[in-house]
């Protein structure tokens, strides 16, 4: 009995001393070398997601001189683009392989609000304040030459903008954060006609759609401007209430669809291939037979709000974009195939860059995404850069 | 015996401290040493993470700037737009960028970093077309980590990248929070151990009271003292929790031994007593015995050797041999009557009235020979006691004998019966001598007289009076003797009184 309990203590005893032995080892100086594990499923997505070609143009003159811009037709290289200078918005046509100004036009020398320029460059709206009214107003460059599409009562609403993708028609409609929510507000299709002879005119059609005190209005015509999707949402204390129409401005119809989703859903893009949302918890999904029966496909999952990407869908929907924080200063543009209604593999990334590039995105004639921002120079200036990536 | 001085080191204080504070200790410093494992371990799994990250990026950052020279990304290409790969890759926050070929040559970045690095694990790795970083870890908190990767884009092996990243201060703030840790670790269970220590050193202060008392108390053993009173002073008696139990425990235990104690006193000086009255019995035997022994053989051989002639000689002889061998009769008998071990299971209910009485009458005939009256009161009342009638008559007989033979001559001697305090008591006085108050206690001891040489003329054994007690002892009653020396003495027998109706 005496030998155990002196093997215990002597047992126990050890046991302390190569603790306070090894406790005072530390780590102290020592080298590791440690391997990573091999790339092969990124490798195998990167196959399936090339980039043909990445552009980039700087602009000359100042950053936040430059309003808004667009890029031209893929293989023209031709960037429109509003500026603001000492008279006043000018609307430029730039060559960027060669870096002049094909054209300029004067547009107004009062302050312009909501300016958006059509895809292609072939118009230019913008809202401008005429006494106690506001005006939507839409200028064809080419023919030089302008139209009143609007007038309103300046602080009783506030309008969004949007052109289709071919750039000849322009969509509106009243925001759902101002004014009286329950009071009727249109949807609004200006279809533009642009004649050598006639001259410039254009075609109306709209929607007028009921008051449910639903703050948030969704409008996504699809490519052409044939089929308009519309949602209006309300999310109070947990429950959401929603409603969805596609409207049909040939033929001036209204119809009614289903609910797809049981959480506030923002569209994304309206397309061939389906409804684009992206959910609150930041989940992208595909709804296909919206008019039907919905079927809802998840294709990226979101990070349950916080920095969740941005997603881009071209107007085919096969392919998305999506555009997400590295770090604070950092963004990353990385796109997937759709295909099926389903994501072929994992979204590869395409590029990265400091985030005074990204101003704005936008995803020209299905074959090319273009962003601009701003480039910090050595001599401590802000130039506009453009950067295209063809895919 | 002297008290034991117990050593600290053999304490219960000092093994709950040593149980308590060395694996404490210890415990503390292998938690330091692995928390310290787990923070490096948890910094290489987020270096790892970060560059796979970069890895990633430098793949991105090198495609990209490829396409935006609208170059084939091959190894050529690579070489050519080094200077561009360089300055993206320092843009994107790079340090120290090396670009290599496949081979392992320098193409960009500073020629001393690669001879330091081209032998490094990770830009072997590297050239093995795997990516590696190797971190540093330094004294003063350096966390270096060399990072190289092979740079493979559609398939083709075109480059290597390696470059440089401080994790210094990443590795140092986690190193000061869990510091500050094992710190405040330490401190707590610093404040927790001196908590135990004092709760452990009040806990066994009344245990070292009580064992200071107790080596007080066995200091005093020895004397006989047992000091029970110590314990009072240890103030530990009002407790109500297991100490003040024990000490209550402690103190009974204390008090009953020190009633043994007492009785075993109280025995050994009977014993002594005892022993002390048995030598004096047995001395007082063999001088009483052989005193008429020495008679009768003196007269014996006188008569032998005067032979049958001396007739004058033969009478006295014969008369004081009679005389001497009747005496020693009489006391062998009562020797014997003393051993005796009284039989009072045939005892009866008797009136002592008339056993009073009659005793009186038969003591009436040798009163007279020594011209003394016998006055006898209180007997015409029955007064029921239960004994032996030959007993009783035995005590009445000898005390009215020692008035009548130790009374003087002509003077009356009362017999008086009465009922008193639940007792009847037989009271007999008689005038004369007396007896000195110093012998009153004595007289009932064997072979005690209080005038020798009176008695044993009288023809007293000097046992009478013993055997009464003795007698009065087994019949649960008792006598005793009150005298006034010169004037009166009284002896008094007390019966314990039997219920009329009984």
């Amino acid at each position: 009995m005496n030998r155990r309990k002196r093997k215990c203590c002597i047992a126990f005893w050890g046991g302390i001393l190569f603790a306070a032995a090894l406790s005072g080892c530390g780590v102290g100086e020592q080298d590791k070398t440690i391997v990573l594990p091999p790339l092969e499923n990124q490798v195998m997505d990167s196959e399936k997601f090339r980039l043909d070609h990445i552009q980039q143009y700087v602009g000359s003159g100042y950053a936040e001189n430059v309003i808004c811009l667009t890029w031209g037709d893929p293989g023209t290289d031709l960037l429109y683009l509003l500026k603001k200078e000492d008279g006043g918005y000018v609307y430029q046509v730039i060559d960027t392989r060669e870096d002049t100004v094909l054209s300029s036009i004067f547009v107004d020398d009062r302050s312009l609000a909501n300016v958006s320029i059509a895809p292609g460059g072939g118009y230019l709206s913008y809202e401008v304040r005429d006494g106690e009214e506001m005006n939507l107003i839409v200028l064809c460059p080419s023919q030089g030459s302008r139209q009143i599409l609007h007038r309103w009562q300046d602080q009783e609403e506030n309008f969004s903008y949007i052109w289709s993708d071919d750039g000849t028609m322009l969509f509106s409609w009243q925001n759902g954060d101002t004014g009286d929510t329950y009071k009727e507000w249109q949807v609004t299709r200006y279809e533009m006609e642009t004649d050598p002879e006639d001259g410039f005119g254009y075609m109306v059609v709209s929607f007028q759609m009921k008051g449910n005190g639903h703050t948030w209005r969704s409008v996504c015509p699809n490519a052409d401007g044939t089929e308009i999707y519309v949602r209006e949402q309300l999310s109070t204390f947990g429950s959401t209430m929603s409603y969805n129409w596609l409207l049909l401005p040939d033929t001036v119809t209204v119809e009614a669809l289903p609910e797809y989703s049981k959480m506030p859903a923002c569209p994304i893009r309206y397309t061939q291939a389906g409804l684009f949302v992206q959910e609150e918890s930041g989940d992208i999904y595909l709804i296909e037979d919206i008019r039907s029966q919905p079927v809802k496909t998840k294709l990226i999952s979101g990070n349950e709000g916080t920095y969740d990407p941005f997603a881009y869908v071209c107007a085919n929907g096969d392919h998305m974009f999506l555009m997400e924080w590295v770090n604070y200063s950092m963004y990353q543009i990385s796109g997937v195939r759709i295909a099926d209604g389903k994501v072929d593999g994992h979204p590869v990334a395409l590029y990265n860059d400091n985030y005074e590039s990204l101003n704005q995105i936008m995803i020209v004639s299905d074959q090319a995404v273009v962003f601009w921002g701003e480039e910090f120079l050595e001599n401590h200036e802000y130039r506009y850069k453009v950067t295209v990536l063809r895919y | 015996m002297h008290r034991k001085k117990r050593s600290f080191f053999h304490s219960i204080l000092f093994r709950i401290s040593l149980w308590i504070l060395l694996p404490g200790i210890a415990g503390m410093l292998l938690v330091a040493y692995f928390v310290g494992i787990q923070m490096q371990y948890q910094i290489e799994k987020q270096i790892t993470e970060e560059m796979q990250r970069v890895r990633d990026n430098s793949l991105l950052y090198v495609q990209q700037t490829l396409l935006l020279e609208d170059s084939r990304m091959n190894a050529v290409s690579f070489k050519l737009y080094k200077n561009e790969i360089e300055k993206q890759l320092n843009n994107a926050g790079y340090r120290e960028v090396l670009l290599c070929s496949p081979e392992g040559t320098l193409l960009a970045g500073d020629a001393k970093d690669f001879e330091l690095r081209k032998e490094q694990e990770d830009f072997i790795r590297a050239r093995e077309q795997e990516s590696a970083f190797l971190v540093r870890y330094g004294n003063g908190g350096q966390c270096e980590v060399y990072f190289s990767m092979p740079v493979n884009l559609n398939g083709q092996f075109i480059g290597i990248i390696s470059s440089f990243f401080d994790y210094g201060e990443l590795y140092r703030g986690q190193s000061d929070t869990i510091q500050r840790m094992v710190w405040i670790t330490v401190a707590v269970f610093t404040l927790i151990c001196l908590i135990i220590w004092f709760t452990v050193y009040r806990i066994l202060l009344p245990i070292r009271r009580l064992s200071q008392a107790a080596s007080e108390i066995s200091s005093h053993l020895a004397d006989g003292r047992q000091g029970s009173m110590i314990l009072n002073k240890l103030r530990l008696l009002g407790r109500k929790d297991e100490i003040g139990e024990l000490c209550s425990n402690y103190r009974e235990m204390l008090q009953v031994t020190e009633e043994q104690f007492q009785k075993i006193r109280d025995d050994k000086d009977r014993i002594l007593t005892l022993w002390s009255s048995r030598q004096e019995f047995y001395n007082n035997v063999t001088h009483e015995l052989k005193t008429p022994l020495t008679t009768i053989s003196g007269y014996a051989q006188l008569m032998e050797k005067n032979g049958p002639g001396d007739e004058e000689l033969f009478y006295i002889g014969t008369g004081h041999i009679l005389k001497e061998s009747t005496r020693l009769h009489r006391m062998v008998v009562q020797l014997l009557e003393l051993q005796d071990k009284a039989n009072t299971e045939d005892a009866r209910r008797l009136n002592l009235s008339e056993i009073v009485e009659n005793v009186t009458e038969t003591m009436k005939i040798k009163a007279n020979r020594y011209d003394n009256e016998l006055t006898l009161k209180g007997t015409k009342e029955c007064l029921p006691v239960v004994g032996k009638e030959d007993k009783i008559r035995q005590v009445l007989i000898n005390v009215i004998d020692n008035a009548i033979k130790y009374g003087e001559p002509g003077k009356p001697i009362h017999i008086q019966l009465t009922r008193k305090d639940g007792q009847v008591q037989v009271t007999v006085s008689n005038q004369g001598q007396g007896i000195r108050k110093d012998e009153l206690e004595t007289i009932f001891e064997p072979f005690y007289r209080a005038d020798k040489g009176l008695s044993r003329e009288m023809g007293s054994s000097g046992l009478g009076l013993s055997i009464a007690a003795r007698i009065m002892e087994e019949h649960q009653g008792h006598i005793k003797a009150a005298s006034i020396p010169g004037k009166e003495t009284i002896f008094t027998i007390c019966f314990p009184t039997v219920d009329q109706n009984e």
